[in-house]
């Protein structure tokens, strides 16, 4: 009796420490219900299996992972617009997918409301994966290895386009980045350098308006004042509201590993943080619709600049580029997967 | 012959109290009958798809909800079962009321299944929303009208309410054709345009009274 008493207290506490928050607590509460219990585990594998399989393009070569690599923080370095099938080029950056959980609309233009829904740009783009839905539950009924996957998911294997979107959304909220040297600091399990607290004070001053910690982004649409890409002719805000004084204006992005994404900018146009540093010093203020954040002049010496960036690398966070429990999942996709039937 | 038609009409009765149900039809219309897919009509139009979502249905009597169904169902003119609303038999009612398109807050809802499944085609993937409303076909070029969006100034969804004592709803394809062909031949996003499509069709709907 007692011991069943303890066995049960032992498995309480298990359980509770499931359900403990995944983040720290001076993080805001995130829009999506977080569940990173043991229930969830499979659903979770499955939507890593789905996210790194290119099963989810045409031609079966490009994957979400093609231009969302673990190793830099989900977007893609070295390649300022993303690469999609037969070597399509696109017109936009890869952004990081990191802490999604407290985004409200995704895209650079906020053109998809929901992380459910959001694959579904990418999968049916004809430059990207141009796959369609229909042929992927096909594709993913006939394959061997995805029945059991998602009968470990769900409790049956039945596949609709709603469990494997939901699959993909649990996987992506796991990828929470909330452990580089900003958030020891913050927690005073470590100390900025001289230079990095210097950096830290040019950062409040001049960036934390749009790039708020500790999510250093406040998900808003803003017209940075950069001149538009005359091929991509890409008006952002504008192409969803239709307003104005949208065009240009792209969501701000997160600066949390921003040492692992470059290049910058929603077409990837500067791919060094000294160069996006420079063009914030340089802006022209009279620019149709620029943000009222980047109103006054922001002065800084190249003693400034270095200790701006500085900080910023503070922001990166090693031990999520190099989480196994993100990468690939070689137990399961490179198992032998012939076609059933 | 007109005692025949009251003993089919009994026969009709009779069966729909048995199974206690009753249904509402939603018939597009051309030329005052009911249309007929890809079949070219006297003005030189083929209608080759007409697709809308409609939901909240709700049957009244005088104000009172006397028969709700909250979900939406994609109506398809291919599909006659899918323009079906099955009701109760043991109603009476005098007012019909629906909408025509999927609700801002179902829009946000992420991924959704049946009816709602964006497999189904009514969906746009690149910009997140319901297409409300689907209509292709050719009158000496051809047209395509995808009427969707959710989000304010473009919120395309409408609400219809229209008196009824029998049990269909039509919607006129030519008399809302001979309105638009002449300002647009495709509308394909949510935009100023699509609203007042949305207008023309959420006006555009009568019933038998």
């Amino acid at each position: 009796m007692k011991n069943g008493l303890i066995i049960s207290l032992v498995f309480l506490c298990i359980a509770a420490s499931n359900i403990t928050k995944h983040y720290p607590n001076y993080f805001p509460k995130p829009n999506y219900e977080l569940n990173f219990s043991s229930n969830t585990y499979d659903l979770t594998q499955l939507g890593r299996a789905l996210f790194y399989d290119p099963i989810l393009s045409a031609n079966n070569t490009i994957s979400c992972a093609s231009c969302h690599s673990p190793y830099n923080s989900f977007a893609h370095t070295d390649h300022a617009l993303s690469h999609g099938i037969h070597d399509s080029i696109g017109k936009r950056n890869a952004p990081a997918l990191i802490n999604l959980a407290w985004q409200k609309e995704l895209m650079w233009d906020g053109a998809i409301n929901h992380l459910d829904v959001q694959a579904l740009a990418p999968i049916t783009h004809p430059g990207e994966m141009a796959e369609s839905i229909e042929n992927i539950i096909d594709k993913l009924q006939n394959n061997k290895l995805y029945p059991p996957l998602f009968k470990k998911a769900y409790g049956n294997s039945l596949i609709n386009s709603q469990r494997m979107l939901k699959a993909l959304t649990q996987f992506q909220l796991t990828l929470i980045s909330d452990n580089s040297k900003y958030d020891k600091v913050r927690q005073s399990k470590d100390t900025f350098s001289v230079q990095e607290n210097k950096g830290y004070k040019l950062f409040l001053k001049h960036c934390n308006s749009c790039h708020t910690e500790p999510l250093f982004t406040n998900y808003k649409f803003e017209n940075n004042g950069l001149s538009i890409d005359s091929q991509a002719m890409d008006l952002g805000r504008f192409n969803i509201t239709k307003i104005y004084k949208d065009s240009m204006k792209f969501k701000v992005p997160t600066l949390r590993n921003v040492g692992y994404t470059y290049p910058y900018m929603h077409d990837g146009r500067f791919k060094k943080l000294s160069s996006v540093i420079n063009h914030y010093t340089s802006v022209n203020k009279e620019y149709k619709y620029i943000s009222k954040e980047l109103n006054h002049k922001i002065l800084l010496s190249s003693h400034d600049k270095s200790d701006l960036i500085s900080f910023l690398t503070t922001l990166n966070d090693r031990d999520f580029i190099f989480n196994p429990q993100n990468k690939f999942p070689r137990k399961i996709l490179l198992q032998p997967r012939e076609i059933s039937n | 012959m007109k005692r025949c038609f009251l003993v089919i009409l009994w026969i009709n009765f009779f069966f729909s109290d048995i199974l206690g149900q009753s249904h509402i039809k939603f018939e597009p219309t051309y030329e005052s009958n009911l249309l007929i897919l890809d079949s070219t009509y006297s003005d030189q139009t083929k209608i080759t798809s007409i697709r809308f979502y409609i939901g909240h249905v709700k049957l009244l009597k005088d104000s009172q909800i006397m028969f709700e169904q909250p979900s939406y169902q994609l109506m398809d003119a291919e599909l006659p079962e899918t323009l079906t609303i099955q009701t109760p038999t043991n109603i009476s009612y005098n007012k019909i009321s629906f909408s025509l398109g999927i609700d801002s807050a179902t829009n946000n809802q992420g991924a959704l299944t049946g009816d709602l499944d964006p497999q189904n085609g009514m969906y746009w993937t690149w910009q997140s929303g319901y297409i409300n409303l689907k209509l292709e076909g050719e009158s000496k070029q051809p047209f395509t009208y995808h009427i969707g969006g959710y989000l304010i100034p473009f919120n395309t969804y409408r609400t219809v309410t229209l008196p009824m004592t029998f049990n269909k709803v039509y919607l006129p394809i030519d008399i809302i054709l001979q309105e638009i062909l002449t300002v647009k031949s495709k509308i394909m996003s949510p935009c100023d345009i699509a609203m007042k499509f949305a207008d023309l069709l959420s006006e555009s709907f009568f019933t038998d009274l």
